[in-house]
């Protein structure tokens, strides 16, 4: 089955691949996903589904998440699939007066930016949200921020991709690249190899293995996430709840989301007891009634953390037809729409966006 | 046992997820008990699969012709017991301690 040919070949089944998959399919090429797992098995099934669009700067990082918002509101009708995409808004939250010094600028940049964007004060950041510390000094509330359930992204943009006509191979793992005078020729997985023009590698923390096997050095390396699940309580969180560590955020399904700070551990999944406890402590300050709610899981990915900590989109220095959609760091769900839609423009010759060459992968070369 | 559920079996009690629920993901290609979870949410609730975890392994068995030896199992994942988020921050300022 994995060896028959296809024209592009997209590598990792989490949110960016399976984006890439749907946009290069919809356009109409002929594609094939390879997933070595199931979908959205490795960091883009071990996050709490923010998609955060305020807390970027202004230029290109702004630019592909704003864009992918703008993808999002419309997601789940394209797809005909519930991704469960919530415009929640996000409350950063100020504990002291004077951390809220300069939130009024930021509020104003934001309002430059075309998002809407307030400071409140300590009584309307509690009418928004009533569980929050009594004593919280205030908040910079921003309207475009919001929530994914990651799982169903991956499936929804897969299903899709299928309907596109696409091949999705999940439990097929890519293991090398094969290359003929610069240019890209094959991928070789444990089920066979396909012949291909192109490859899409969207393999996150994993990606750097398959570009050395053509000699594309890309310096990605795994960052790990840490969060907690608790059981389902009533409806008490709307906002994405930011600004003092851990994020928090309430699912559709009752359970509340803590998490997660990036540590450099390797590929290093375990979760330990010290910074779980740190983000009980962190959720409990900000929202002290939180305290009687069980925890009933944690668990961690690896967010592919790029050097420079911004993603790498494009074709990759030296060998045509590769093109990589990888180091994503903190922001894979956020920016995979756009992420997977400048791609399938990417390889069909037509870069529309001004703002990728900001990702080129050259400028490591 | 598989035989016998019906498709408004209940199999995972803690996310009401239904043998028909299971059957529609395994339609759709899932393959393994971790694709049943994430697709189903069935062992994501408050026992965490303690008590469907079973089921979803026979039904994934019955549909792959694999043996339930044979599949890897859906992750366990911390706490083993239920644990408050307050005992949990006490941890927090117990380590916190030890390092001051």
């Amino acid at each position: 089955m994995a060896g028959d040919d296809s024209k592009v070949v997209v590598i990792g089944g989490g949110a960016v691949g399976t984006a890439c998959a749907y946009y290069l399919a919809r356009a109409g090429d002929e594609v094939t996903l390879v997933e070595r797992s199931g979908l959205g098995a490795e960091a883009s099934g071990a996050n709490l589904g923010l998609l955060l669009v305020s807390d970027k700067p202004p230029g290109p990082l702004f630019e592909l998440s704003l864009e992918s918002a703008r993808l999002y509101g419309n997601l789940a009708a394209e797809l005909d699939y519930q991704v469960q995409y919530e415009r929640s808004g996000s409350l950063l939250v100020y504990t002291s007066p004077d951390a809220m010094a300069g939130a009024e600028a930021r509020a104003a940049d934001l309002r430059s930016r075309g998002l809407e964007a307030e400071v409140l004060g300590r009584a309307e950041t509690r009418r928004l949200e009533p569980a929050l510390h009594p004593g919280v000094a205030g908040s910079l509330w921003c309207n475009l921020d919001g929530t994914i359930y990651p799982f169903a992204l991956c499936h929804g943009y897969a299903r899709a991709a299928l309907r596109h006509g696409a091949r999705v191979l999940t439990h097929t793992a890519a293991t090398a690249l094969e290359a003929e005078g610069g240019r890209v020729t094959a991928v070789v997985t444990d089920r066979g190899r396909i012949r291909t023009e192109a490859v899409v590698l969207a393999a996150g923390a994993w990606s750097p293995a398959l570009a050395a096997t053509v000699g594309v050095r890309l310096p990605i390396e795994p960052s790990r996430g840490q969060m907690l699940v608790t059981e389902p309580v009533p409806p008490m969180v709307r906002h994405v709840i930011m600004g003092h560590e851990p994020y928090v955020r309430q699912s559709p399904y009752g359970q509340l989301l803590i998490g997660s700070i990036p540590e450099r551990v390797g590929f290093n999944k375990a979760t330990e007891v010290p910074v779980l406890a740190e983000f009980a402590a962190g959720a409990i300050g900000l929202m002290p009634c939180l305290g009687g709610v069980p925890v009933i899981r944690s668990w961690a990915g690896l967010r592919p953390r790029a050097e420079d900590q911004v993603p790498i989109i494009g074709e990759a220095p030296g060998v045509r037809g590769l093109f990589v959609a990888a180091g994503h760091f903190r922001n894979g769900m956020g920016q995979a729409p756009a992420t997977g839609a400048a791609i399938a423009e990417l390889i069909r010759g037509r870069p529309g966006y001004p703002w990728l060459e900001a990702f080129d992968p050259g400028r490591f070369a | 046992m598989a035989e016998d559920s019906t498709r408004d079996s209940t199999i995972c009690r803690c996310e009401d997820v239904t043998a028909s629920a299971i059957a529609a993901a395994l339609a759709a290609g899932a393959r393994s008990p971790t694709e049943i979870k994430v697709l189903t949410r069935a062992g994501m609730g408050a026992c965490q699969g303690r008590v469907c975890r079973y089921l979803v392994e026979a039904l994934v068995a019955e549909a792959t012709g694999l043996p339930p030896e044979a599949l890897v199992p859906a992750s366990y994942r911390p706490p083993v017991r239920l644990v408050r988020l307050d005992e949990l921050a006490r941890q927090h300022g117990e380590h916190a301690g030890k390092e001051g």
